[in-house]
């Protein structure tokens, strides 16, 4: 005897709105305090009396918190348009 | 049937719709940017709206939503769509008028939901996908917005406690530009898309294209073209209210605000949920007061608007019925082309009034309560302070 099985849709998709909160907090969390950093590095960067590495560690997170966030945002842009 | 009159009649007001929608929304993406300073209000609105019609061109998910999830496409005829659109733009005229910060997209569901209310009844209304699509991402993307740029506000705040001032201002200056660049594009994808659904529901109405087809492009590049052009001109009113009414922003809420935003509404489009942008940038604003050591937030204007957000469905819902029971009294054509005249004399009528105390961008930033808002006692820690002060937070 062949069964029928009836899968109900529910009404609102509670998967969907969880990921986009994950998603959401993620990439914002993520972006501000990588661009805080950055901003927090640029600003000990600026200090003339600090040592040379220091100063070049500073640098450096700059420019990797630049990249980051460059990356995350060209990321989630091919996120959105391809998939 | 085919009626091209009536077809290009629905397609003009709902160019015009979206031209609304630009004006109206231009302050989600652009009034943290221009209370901080960190853009110029010409050049943040021409940037917006550049970055809008590029964001429209992204993706048609929402359009899919809105063109089928809506209403029953077997029951619509092209009169419905015209007075859902002429509902959706009654309501937004009203709102920007108040200065308020309603959803352009609610008024645009609400409007085609009254009118195809009064014409085939409630069964003609998809209410699983009113509830599921439209209801619950708008209640809870706010939230979530809220929530995440209360956290990312309070966290940046903590990490840069010890950063100097000058290059922390110019730094979330700097990356406002780019939050407010990613905002505007993240509003293209979501809210241009609104208007395309319903350029393309009045040509699945009228025969000219089939069912479920796809959005052709000479509507997409239509509805890109007039919100970038409402957004260039500016919703002074409403830029006002978001960027001076809720808190007092520094660069650091401004910045976390705007890249909440921009992700939950990204995100949102991915779904292929029409939330309501407004309401996600509210909330952004709102969380990122919370974030401040003071957690200084005016919620009594923040309740006002909430309440306004509670009738936008209802209101606009009625606006089109009426519209739609108008049209038919006096015949489609005739009666469609009255209303349109009755709606442009409104327009004209609140256009004159909103000239009493026009806000542009010279005085769109004067400080809150110079303009006629109500200041009351207990927002002592949003009280007007001099501009040279909002580096930190």
């Amino acid at each position: 005897m062949a069964s029928t099985v009836t899968v109900s849709t529910p009404l609102i998709d509670w998967h969907a709105l969880l990921q986009v909160l994950y998603i959401s907090a993620a990439s914002s969390i993520g972006l501000v305090v990588l661009f805080t950093i950055g901003v927090y590095a640029l600003s000990s960067f600026q200090h003339r009396d600090s040592v040379v590495l220091y100063r070049g560690l500073n640098g450096l997170v700059v420019a990797l918190a630049s990249t980051g966030i460059l990356a995350m945002v060209v990321w989630g842009f091919y996120y959105i348009v391809h998939k | 049937m085919h009626d091209t009159f009536l077809l290009a009649l629905v397609v003009v007001v709902a160019v015009g719709f979206d031209f609304t929608n630009g004006f109206h929304d231009t302050a989600n993406a652009v009034a943290p940017s221009i209370a901080t300073g960190a853009l110029k209000p010409r050049a943040a609105v021409l940037l917006s709206s550049v970055l809008n019609v590029v964001g429209a061109l992204l993706s048609l998910k929402v359009a899919a939503t809105v063109a089928s999830g809506i209403v029953s496409q077997g029951d619509i005829i092209l009169p419905v769509v015209f007075a859902g659109l002429i509902g959706a733009i009654a309501w937004n005229v009203t709102t920007w008028y108040f200065a308020i910060p309603s959803s352009s997209s609610h008024a645009l569901i609400g409007g085609v939901v009254g009118a195809m209310m009064a014409h085939a009844g409630a069964r003609a209304v998809l209410w699983s996908g009113i509830v599921g699509k439209v209801l619950a991402p708008s209640i809870a993307a706010p939230i979530f917005a809220l929530l995440i740029a209360a956290l990312a506000t309070t966290m940046s705040r903590r990490l840069t406690k010890k950063s100097d001032d000058a290059t922390k201002s110019w730094g979330m200056k700097a990356g406002q530009i780019g939050s407010s660049s990613l905002l505007s594009i993240a509003h293209g994808t979501n809210d241009a898309q609104k208007t395309m659904g319903v350029i393309t529901l009045a040509l699945v109405a009228n025969g000219t294209v089939a069912a479920n087809a796809s959005t052709p492009m000479w509507v997409v590049l239509t509805c890109g073209i007039a919100i970038g052009l409402g957004t260039y001109i500016g919703g002074w009113r409403i830029i006002r209210t978001m960027g001076q009414g809720f808190t007092r922003l520094s660069p650091t809420q401004g910045f976390a605000s705007q890249i909440t935003s921009s992700a939950v509404i990204l995100t949102s489009s991915h779904f292929g949920m029409p939330l309501s942008t407004t309401y996600v940038a509210t909330g952004s604003i709102l969380g990122s007061g919370l974030g401040t050591k003071k957690r200084s937030v005016r919620w009594s204007l923040a309740g006002r608007v909430g309440l306004a957000w509670l009738i936008t469905l209802p209101c606009a819902a009625l606006c089109g019925a009426v519209s739609f029971y108008g049209a038919k009294l006096l015949g489609y054509s005739l009666g469609d082309v009255v209303v349109g005249l009755v709606l442009a004399l409104y327009c004209s009528f609140i256009f004159l009034r909103s000239r009493r105390d026009k806000i542009n961008a010279s005085n769109v930033n004067d400080q809150w309560g110079e303009h006629g808002e109500a200041i009351e006692k207990s927002t002592a820690a949003v009280a007007p302070a001099p501009r040279d002060e909002l580096v930190g937070v």
